[in-house]
Order: C-alpha cells, then sequence, then structure tokens
C-alpha cells in the first residue's frame, strides 16, 4: 500500500500535541467486542428477523371447495 | 485484533490491486446472484409458487374429501384422481408416501396443492428436473402444466426416514 494514501493528523495547536482522527474501520477492528456484536446483529436482522417476518406473513389457506 | 492493541491510526486506504480483486470477487457475486432469477425462469427447476398456512389434520380432511370426490379407479391400492383441465389437484406426503396418484392431461394446466402430515418430504418429479421442498404446517400451490405424455414419479428427495427410499407417488399424463 502507498503510504501517501494514510490519512494526516489533525494537530490541534493549542495543545500542543497531535490528535489523530482513527477511522471508523479502525474503531471497529480495535474491538473485538465491537466486532462480535456487528457479527451478531447483521445476521439476526438480515436473516432471523427477516425470515420470521416472512413466516408470519403467510396467509391462511382459503376456504376448501370440491370440484364440481 | 492482536493483543495489544496497535496505538494511534494503522488503517490505510485500500490499495488500486485490492480494490481490482475485491471488484472482480463483487462482480462474481453479482453474476451468481443474477442466476437465481436466471434459473428460477428459464431453468424451470424452481417454480414460482403461492405457500398458505394450513394444520395438517385440515390438510388431510381436505385431500380425502378431494379423493372421495374425483376418484376413478386404482392403482396398486392408491385411488387415482382425475381433476378436470385447470382445476385445483389435491396430493399429500406423508411416511412413506405420495397420496393419491395423479391423471392429468398433456397441455392442461392445473394448479397442484402439496403438503406433508408429518415431516420435511422432497417432491421430485423424475425423469424430470423439478425439486420441491414440502414442509408440514403449509399449503403450497403450485401451477403444472404437463409437456408430455406418459407416467412421471414424484420422488422425495428429502431424507425422512427408513422407507423414505419407497416413497415414491406418480403422475399419470394422458
Amino acid at each position: 500500500m502507498a503510504d501517501g494514501d494514510q490519512q494526516g493528523p489533525v494537530t490541534r495547536p493549542d495543545a500542543g500535541t497531535t490528535a489523530e482522527r482513527v477511522p471508523l474501520a479502525q474503531v471497529f477492528l480495535d474491538n473485538i467486542f465491537l466486532l462480535l456484536v456487528l457479527g451478531l446483529a447483521v445476521p439476526i436482522v438480515f436473516y432471523t428477523i427477516w425470515g420470521l417476518l416472512e413466516i408470519a406473513s403467510i396467509p391462511l389457506a382459503p376456504p376448501f371447495e370440491l370440484p364440481k | 485484533m492482536s493483543i495489544q492493541t496497535l496505538k494511534g491510526v494503522w488503517w490505510k486506504k485500500v490499495d488500486r490491486s485490492e480494490k481490482l480483486w475485491l471488484g472482480i470477487a463483487l462482480a462474481w457475486c453479482l453474476v451468481l446472484f443474477a442466476m437465481m432469477p436466471l434459473w428460477h425462469w428459464k431453468g424451470g427447476q424452481n417454480p414460482s409458487f403461492e405457500t398458505y398456512r394450513i394444520t395438517a389434520a385440515d390438510y388431510q380432511a381436505k385431500v380425502e374429501a378431494y379423493v372421495q370426490k374425483t376418484k376413478v379407479g386404482e392403482d396398486r391400492g392408491f385411488p387415482v384422481v382425475a381433476p378436470g383441465p385447470g382445476e385445483d389437484v389435491y396430493m399429500l406426503g406423508r411416511l412413506w408416501q405420495w397420496y393419491p396418484v395423479v391423471k392429468l392431461k398433456k397441455g392442461e394446466t392445473y394448479r397442484l396443492h402439496l403438503s406433508s402430515l408429518d415431516l420435511v418430504h422432497g417432491f421430485s418429479l423424475f425423469p424430470l428436473n423439478l425439486n420441491f421442498m414440502v414442509l408440514p404446517g403449509y399449503e403450497y400451490v403450485l401451477p403444472i402444466t404437463p409437456t408430455e405424455k406418459g407416467e412421471v414419479y414424484a420422488v422425495c428427495n428429502e431424507f425422512c426416514g427408513i422407507g423414505h427410499h419407497q416413497m415414491v407417488g406418480k403422475i399419470i399424463v394422458e
């Protein structure tokens, strides 16, 4: 990877120190519990909850009529 | 995550070569995704169908009443039913049979109702290439149009116990 692609530091002149803006992807990758929550939430929403909504929306069978 | 979190910003933008490989993988995913509706419409293996909720007891009563009304004969101890063109036809799967035998006419379209009374069964038509999963508690309605005369066999393709291999139903097309 090219070093020039890295996000530059944000300098706070009043403090005389350098505060870095941490990208969102790094925030997740640096926290194993955030990754766990994300890894559970995505399949629960898109697989389990969506599936339960699909099942709940199936209508009852219409009344049966014998052929004449 | 390493044992100790790295200090500072270590995240870097994705390199061009990595973007290229991600792009190729994404494009292949989209091809496979497009194959699902394409196979649905062109392949004919997984037909469009309607689904309704019903208890096994209600469905069994429905099929028994239907068989009583439309029975035209017997085949190896199974009743044979012959629905009129465009009519609804009812079959059920149970350990270990597809019931009843159905007689259809070539070129006519029917609404085939399917359900299971006990376990998950598979409705697989041989020698055709149609596979359909049948769950208890649900009634499925498939529009079918036989295109060739002869006998086709409904083979269970979801393992359902010791008699699974004997679970073969019959559809006669005249």
